[in-house]
């Protein structure tokens, strides 16, 4: 068969399917009963979930002071977590739109699980900002509505207004994107499902799809639109988060570097979080086929490039620190670095810079099991990049006499552990009731990269 | 009024092209086209028009970053100003990033929505030919005979040259509504 | 007029929980009540509204009505606020000449003690309640059947002269009897000393505000020595730049632990207390013959002291007859007395002697004692043997106490006469030989208590209430010495409203006989062992103000460290016998022994150990249920323990052992870093932030810029636009004036209803304060120099918290001040990060009082502040808007230095300046054009309201480099 493939170009999904064969590959694990090693995911994440949930009640219930925060240190995990997960998303939007724009075809066996993934890590963030609040059941205030009070409206100079906005932008962008990509799916499944129940589910949100090519033709220019809109979005969002702290006074906050620095690094993480998905969706549901080596190369190659992104902004922060002569600034590097937290910055740097460097070497590129590990850490290494930025600032600041130190309570690892549950539980949903790679897509990708005709 | 239409099945998208393509020059009346994923070229065998949704797209997205701006300008500087860390009333500056996100919340909902309702129209459609096979792996060409001598198996020969599955003929009733 | 009174009252049994109606039943009781009642001489129980509205009191607004502070025995003139019949906060009484206006820490926290619910509600019999009928039968009946035997009256120092007399009277029937008064931490050796040289056993008064050289040996005069207010006000008007700015005292402190007054010093030399005496000699000795001394330092002051001959003064706070001769001498060759001492018209602040209190032991020891009545006093606490004396007391037929607590002598007591707090019943004090002044009640007793006056008249069967006993005792001794007034009436009104009365006495300067110093101590130092040094701090004093939470959480000046007592040990002895912070450390000598924390102090001499008395206080278990219960939380004491250790068993204990025992416990330090100099460890050398300036005297007569660094007018990112009304409020604070006592702080407290929250939450620096004072340690070519600044809202013009609030929680007045909604506060806490001064405060839990009956001192100005939002200074905005409405009623303009903030109110050197910035003519716009002044950050652009002045010393240069 190999004789079948180009030289110049790998195919893009293996094992010479057919189409009608693609549709079952993709469609089967929704058709037949659930796994065992499903349910053992599935019910592992939903009780993580649930401790989580436990500890965020006593936190409303209690106050905010079960956390190990002080006048000093106001924000660590909750916002640490938060600008993680709002990174992690990013990596979902850059492959559905941006790889989309770019007619990068290796795109279509990872998008449809990479925006599902966006789309849970939103929640997650989301989440985060409300539990943080002093008063989360006033959370609402923060939307300009028409009131009683005057009307007092909000105000817009506040980045936590902007990141309001960004936010819920970005999740109702990437819904309807998703969504508006899983229709025609939807009526696949549709008209193969034997089962009642599921049917009545998928007739409704296919929303009566036939494939009529009419429909196709607005369909595709939607679908570009709405990649176009996209794309700026998740530039403009992660820009916005990093404005959370560039707009601040604090030395290692105040910084101009902060937004390519922050989006860089939300790609590079998001796509490490992709690849540790991925790889197990692979094992798990035999989708050795659809998503190839060549895709986790691919995506590989994107993570030198982000990490190498992140390292020089690393190097530029220091270099400006120094550089600018301003005493803050350059004494909460040197801090930073040297200081009674540097044992997090090293952590970051071990993880963020030294760990992609293996992904020069083609053999780590395709030995899957490596791959894995090295993404597990730059996903706690990217964690540990935001912890950095957010605490080992505001633990020295302006006046030594409020200098403190920060370590965190169980109630807060319980709250990250938490968020980390309810993803996972999201996402063996979505697994286990929806496609988990796009079918009508990887159809239309099925000659690529084979000499002449298929069959 | 009854309509007569002919369905030709293909179980791939080159020989769909070529049919297509043949048919639009012996002037039949292409129905539509029922594909399990967007085939390429077919739009133009079809003769399909470039849609307005880019201006729509447009339309709403100007919309919404004018009439978001403008709310921000209004309530921080005319409805209630209030001295917020010494900065002029209408930062304008500060208003851009969220200007920016509305913009894109406008057009992309709105562009949405637009296209689900104006294709609404042809999914209600009562009567089609079970397609049930185009969502999986078949390709169906729909045609109007149009001339008014017409014979199904002439047409068979006709298209026979693009080795199709199958060719059926359905009576569609048509409660007076147009294509 | 006594008609009208019993129309107001009626006589119930008394009932004190306050629920809305009882609370407003209280509002219409008011001052009046109080006064009417105690003349009335009939009990009034139960508060009913007010037939007949008095003129002064009107609901919602407050009263202010002269009194005298009982915190201590210095007896400081105060104003008490009161709103709606409820005493709510305690000020200065500006017109007061001993204490000026100032208040302590310890004075303002007594508003609390006020509502304490733990107070006795009763008279005790053998420890359960009873009536004071059956009380005093049984006591007068007890008192005939020991009639002759040895009667003693045990007090603290008694300031009233009313009560004196009363006592002296009571104990005039009985032939064997004996007042005994003593101090806990006794300053008799002064007393006696001068009883040497003078004939006369006084205790001088100190006249701070004339004395220009100022050499104090380990006496904390600004911090717990005898009249600290007064003392602070005398102090710092000698070293007041915008007063006179070429004058400016010096000062020299020779001490063995680091003090509140050590630590304002233009000169502090750590010394072990063997070695004071040899400084004295040596001092003595160079100015007596101009003998030149060995160590250059004494000899340089020595001669200053010559110079300053009649305006320098020299005090030792040390409690030995020999150390204070010696003192005497110097005083009296230098001239002082009479210029900057003054025995014509001494001090009856603290008026102990340990000789009778020597005398009164023995007795007790060897059963020879009929009767005690113990008044002021706790003891069996404060005593060195106080369990033993406790026990010897079972021995006693009659033993009485007046404790207002259930305290520890109260517990060895047959009966206990509980007294009221100072705030509800009528009472008079002689601070100094010729000032009267008059405590006025401003709340009916709110328990079953009587004043000592009052018991004891019930025992000589004489109907007088203590209002009658001291207005029949001023009319035949105090107003037949003064011509002032013409009728008494007259006189007494006055002296009501001013809180005081100055009566001319013509004493006549006593002239000074040399007395031979007993002998010296032969003082063993066997190696390994150290000095052990008992201070009090500014905060818990001897013990009395031990049951309040303001005063345990208020952080101490120098350690910072809130509810606890510890083991200050230096450096060296830390490195030496490689102890930690926070060592639990065994303190022995012979069969004495106790555990305590450990805490590494700069400034420690090498040699000695120093330790806080008045905590282990009995009841001080009930913070238990203080600051908030979570997951993780750690209670502020156990239920069976007490908040620290009583370390008065080592009361006359010179030497002891430590050792290491293991343990660990924590200390509530609220501050981490200690330095202005950035961390050596991180490769700084000496950089140092311009966030404290500081020059030396020398330094700033020649330049008075010196020491400041300003950066200039820093641009603008937009075009700035003239904003707000004429006013602009700012606050100026002089770091030179600043000596850091804390009394800011408590009176904020008192002031916003800022809560309590408990020693684990301290732990966490999650405390409350709006005001808090930073306390940098300066080291430099081995001096220490300690830096106070006061550090608040600085209300800055461009306030980075409002611009990053989102939800407009904080925003800008049209005043210049920072306002914060409480209530539209979502609680991000945005803010608090993005302060570059971190005083914003956020409420991390629901704070509820431990004590139902502390919600009385809520001031109903100011909001409680829910959980979840973030709180800080307002600038007193409640304040601001009192005068504000007053002026506009009276269709005037606010005159300057008309409002004042709490802070500003209560400092006892004036450090604090409030008034409106865009008033040319404002004593504010001066300073904050003075040179010295500067703003805290100003590079950073945020435009701070704020001023602070160069903190000044008298020093020949101050060696400071700036990062």
């Amino acid at each position: 068969m190999d004789n079948k493939y180009s030289i110049l170009r790998e195919p893009l999904v293996l094992g010479n399917k057919s189409i009608a064969e693609v549709t079952n590959d993709i469609a089967k694990p929704l058709e037949k009963k659930s796994s065992k090693l499903w349910w053992i995911c599935f019910l592992t994440s939903l009780l993580i979930l649930s401790i989580g949930m436990v500890a965020v009640t006593h936190q409303i219930s209690t106050g905010l002071g079960t956390w190990g925060l002080n006048n000093t240190i106001g924000w660590a995990f909750d916002i640490t977590t938060f600008v993680f997960w709002i990174g992690i998303g990013h990596a979902g939007t850059l492959i559905s739109a941006i790889l989309f724009l770019f007619r990068q075809k290796w795109r279509t066996s990872v998008n449809r699980s990479a925006e599902a993934m966006t789309i849970f890590a939103v929640i997650c963030a989301g989440a985060y900002i409300l539990i943080h609040m002093g008063r989360t059941y006033f959370g609402y205030w923060l939307i300009p509505y028409p009131n009683t009070r005057g009307p007092l409206w909000v105000n817009f100079r506040s980045p936590l207004v902007w990141d309001l906005f960004a936010i819920s932008t970005y999740l109702f962008t990437s819904l309807i994107f998703w969504y508006v990509g899983l229709i025609p799916d939807l009526a696949t499944l549709r008209d193969r499902t034997t089962s009642k129940i599921k049917k009545g589910f998928y007739k409704f949100f296919a929303l009566g799809w036939t494939g009529s090519n009419k429909t196709w033709h607005r369909y595709e220019t939607v679908y570009g639109l709405l990649a176009g809109l996209a794309t700026p979005l998740v530039v403009s969002v992660h820009t916005i988060v990093s404005w959370d702290f560039a707009t601040s006074i604090i030395p290692g906050w105040h910084t101009t570097i902060f937004p390519p620095y922050f989006v860089a690094g939300a790609v590079f993480s998001g796509f490490a979080m992709v690849l540790t998905l991925m790889l197990v969706v692979r094992k798990v549901l035999h989708f050795e086929d659809y998503i190839t080596l060549h895709h986790v190369e691919n995506m590989c190659k994107i993570i030198i490039l982000t990490g190498g992104i992140v390292g020089l902004a690393y190097a530029t922060e220091f270099f400006i620190a120094m550089y600018s002569g301003n005493e803050y600034e350059s004494f909460t590097f040197i801090n930073r670095a040297l200081g009674p937290m540097s044992w997090a910055y090293w952590i970051m740097v071990t993880c963020n810079i030294v760990a992609p460097q293996f992904f020069w070497i083609k053999k780590i590129r395709r030995n899957v099991v490596a791959v894995f590990i090295i993404s597990i850490f730059i996903n706690i290494g990217m964690w540990f990049e935001r912890f950095v930025i957010i605490v080992s600032s505001l633990t020295r600041d302006y006046l030594p006499s409020s200098w403190s130190s920060y370590s965190p309570t169980i109630i807060e690892i319980a709250t990250l552990i938490g968020s980390f549950g309810l993803f996972f539980t999201l996402f063996f949903l979505f697994a286990r009731f929806l496609p988990m790679i796009s079918i009508g897509e990887v159809k239309a990708v099925l000659s690529y990269g084979k000499n002449g005709e298929q069959k | 009024m009854n309509k007569r239409l002919v369905v030709t099945y293909f179980n791939n998208e080159k020989d769909l092209l070529h049919a297509t393509s043949f048919a639009k020059k012996n002037k039949y009346e292409i129905q539509d086209v029922f594909t399990p994923y967007a085939v390429h070229g077919l739009d133009d065998a079809m003769g399909l028009k470039t849609s307005k949704l880019g201006i729509v797209c447009f339309v709403l997205g100007i919309t919404g970053a004018i009439a978001k701006l403008w709310y921000q300008i209004w309530t921080s500087a005319t409805d209630w100003p209030i001295n917020v860390g010494g900065k002029p009333l209408n930062s304008f500056p500060a208003f851009i990033p969220v200007t920016f996100e509305v913009t894109v919340l406008f057009a992309g909902i709105g562009t949405t929505i637009y296209f689900l309702l104006s294709d609404s129209r042809r999914w209600k459609k009562k009567i089609r030919p079970n397609y049930k096979t185009v969502t999986d792996s078949e390709f169906a060409l729909v045609i109007v005979p149009n001339n008014a001598v017409y014979d199904f198996s002439e047409t068979k020969n006709r298209f026979k040259q693009f080795n199709y599955l199958r060719m059926e003929e359905i009576i569609e009733k048509v409660n007076n509504e147009k294509d | 007029m006594k008609q009208n009174e019993e129309k107001n009252f009626t006589n119930e049994t008394p009932r004190m929980h306050f629920d809305r109606r009882s609370f407003l039943k209280l509002s219409g009781f008011g001052l009046t009540g109080a006064i009417l009642s105690s003349c009335s001489g009939g009990k009034v129980d139960k508060a009913i509204p007010l037939l007949i509205k008095p003129e002064e009191i009107t609901p919602g607004v407050s009263n202010w009505y002269a009194s005298t502070c009982h915190g201590c025995t210095a007896n400081c003139g105060v104003t008490v606020k009161s709103r709606d019949g409820r005493p709510i906060k305690i000020e200065g009484n500006k017109l007061h000449p001993v204490s000026k206006g100032g208040v302590c820490a310890v004075g303002h926290a007594q508003i609390l003690s006020l509502y304490d619910s733990h107070r006795l509600k009763g008279a005790l019999n053998n420890g359960d309640l009873t009536s004071w009928e059956n009380l005093d039968t049984t006591i007068k009946n007890k008192l005939e059947d020991i009639k002759d035997k040895k009667i003693y009256f045990l007090s603290g120092t008694i300031a009233s002269p009313t009560t004196r007399n009363t006592i002296n009277n009571f104990l005039k029937q009985f032939p064997n009897s004996k007042l005994v008064e003593y101090d806990a931490m006794s300053v008799s050796a002064i007393l006696d000393a001068h009883k040497e040289n003078f004939g006369a056993r006084v205790l001088p008064r100190y006249k701070f505000e004339k004395a220009e050289v100022v050499v104090s040996i380990d006496a904390d005069f600004l911090g717990s020595w005898i009249s600290p207010i007064e003392f602070t006000a005398g102090y710092t008007s000698l070293r007041s730049l915008e007063n006179n700015p070429n004058q400016f005292s010096y000062h020299v402190q020779f001490e063995s632990r680091l003090s509140l007054t050590g630590s304002n010093a233009d000169k502090r030399i750590s010394v072990a207390p063997q070695e004071y005496e040899e400084i004295l000699t040596s001092i003595l000795e160079n100015i007596q013959t101009n003998k030149k001394q060995k160590n250059k330092f004494i000899n340089s002051l020595a001669e200053k002291l010559k110079e300053h001959k009649g305006k320098s003064l020299v005090v030792c706070g040390v409690n030995d007859l020999r150390l204070q001769l010696l003192t005497n001498s110097i005083n009296y060759i230098l001239g002082n007395y009479g210029a900057t001492i003054d025995i014509a018209s001494p001090s009856k602040q603290l008026n102990g002697s340990d000789e009778d209190l020597e005398i009164l032991k023995n007795d007790v020891a060897n059963k020879n004692v009929g009767a005690i009545f113990i008044a002021n006093s706790n003891p069996v606490y404060d005593f060195e043997n106080g369990n033993e004396f406790g026990k010897q007391l079972k021995n006693i037929p009659l033993v009485v106490s007046f404790a207002s607590y259930n305290d520890e002598t109260a517990e060895f007591s047959n009966y206990v006469c509980p007294t009221p707090h100072g705030l509800e019943s009528w009472n008079d004090s002689q601070i100094v030989d010729g000032v009267f002044t008059i405590t006025q009640p401003l709340i009916n007793p709110q328990d079953d208590t009587r004043t000592i006056i009052e018991s004891l008249n019930s025992w000589t069967n004489k109907k007088e209430t203590s209002y009658d006993s001291i207005k029949n005792y001023w009319k035949s001794e105090i107003y037949s010495k003064t011509s002032t007034a013409p009728t008494f009436e007259k006189f007494w009104n006055k002296t009501v409203h001013d809180g005081f009365a100055e009566i001319k006495n013509n004493n006549s300067v006593r002239n000074f006989t040399n007395s031979n110093p007993p002998q010296k101590k032969s003082i063993k130092n066997i190696n390994g062992e150290f000095a052990l040094v008992l201070y009090e701090k500014i905060s818990i004093r001897n013990g009395q103000n031990a049951l309040n939470p303001w005063l345990q959480e208020l952080q101490d000046p120098i350690t910072k460290i809130s509810w606890d007592n510890y083991a200050s040990i230096s450096r060296k002895t830390a490195e030496t016998l490689d102890i930690n912070e926070e060592d639990v450390l065994l303190i022995e000598n012979g069969n004495l022994q106790i555990e305590l924390p450990a805490h590494i102090q700069i400034g420690q001499n090498e040699n000695t150990i120093a330790i806080a008395v008045g905590y282990g206080r009995k009841g001080t278990n009930r913070f238990t249920d203080i600051g908030p219960e979570w997951f993780q939380s750690v209670k502020t004491v156990e239920k069976n323990e007490f908040v620290g250790k009583n370390i008065f068993p080592f009361l006359k204990t010179e030497f002891v052992k430590i050792s290491k025992t293991g343990k660990t416990r924590t200390l509530a330090n609220s501050q981490e870093y200690n330095s202005l100099q950035l961390p050596k460890e991180l490769g700084y050398k000496k950089e140092e932030r311009a966030i404290f300036q500081k020059t030396s005297f020398d330094e700033y007569k020649k330049d008075q810029s010196s020491g400041s660094i300003h950066h200039g007018e820093l641009l603008s990112l937009w075009t700035e636009t003239p904003r707000g009304s004429d006013i602009h409020w700012g606050l100026s604070i002089d770091l030179t004036k600043c000596i850091g006592c804390s009394a800011c702080i408590v009176s904020c407290q008192a002031e916003n209803n800022i809560p309590v929250v408990g020693k684990d939450e301290m732990h966490r620096d999650r405390d409350l304060h709006w005001i808090r004072i930073d306390r940098y340690y300066n080291e430099y070519e081995n001096e220490l120099d300690v830096l106070f600044q006061p550090m608040l809202c600085q209300h800055c013009g461009n306030a980075p918290c409002e611009t990053v609030c989102p939800v407009l929680a904080t925003v800008h007045s049209e005043e210049g001040l920072n306002q914060q909604a409480y209530n539209r506060c979502v609680g991000t806490r945005y803010c608090a990060n993005n302060c570059p001064y971190k005083v914003r405060r956020f409420n991390w839990f629901e704070y509820e009082h431990n004590d139902d009956r502390e919600k009385l001192v809520l001031n109903p100005d100011v909001t409680v502040r829910e959980r979840g939002v973030i709180e800080k200074c307002s600038m007193c905005i409640q304040r601001i808007q009192e005068i504000k409405i007053l002026a506009k009623k009276e269709g005037r303009k606010i005159s300057d230095g008309e409002i004042e903030p709490a802070c500003a109110q209560s400092c006892p050197s004036q450090a604090f300046v409030f008034g409106n910035l865009k008033d040319e003519k404002s004593k504010i716009s001066k300073l904050s054009k003075e040179k010295r002044a500067y703003h805290v950050l100003e590079e950073i652009g945020v435009k701070p309201s704020l001023t602070y002045l160069t903190r000044v010393k008298n020093r020949e240069k101050e060696t400071t480099q700036h990062g």
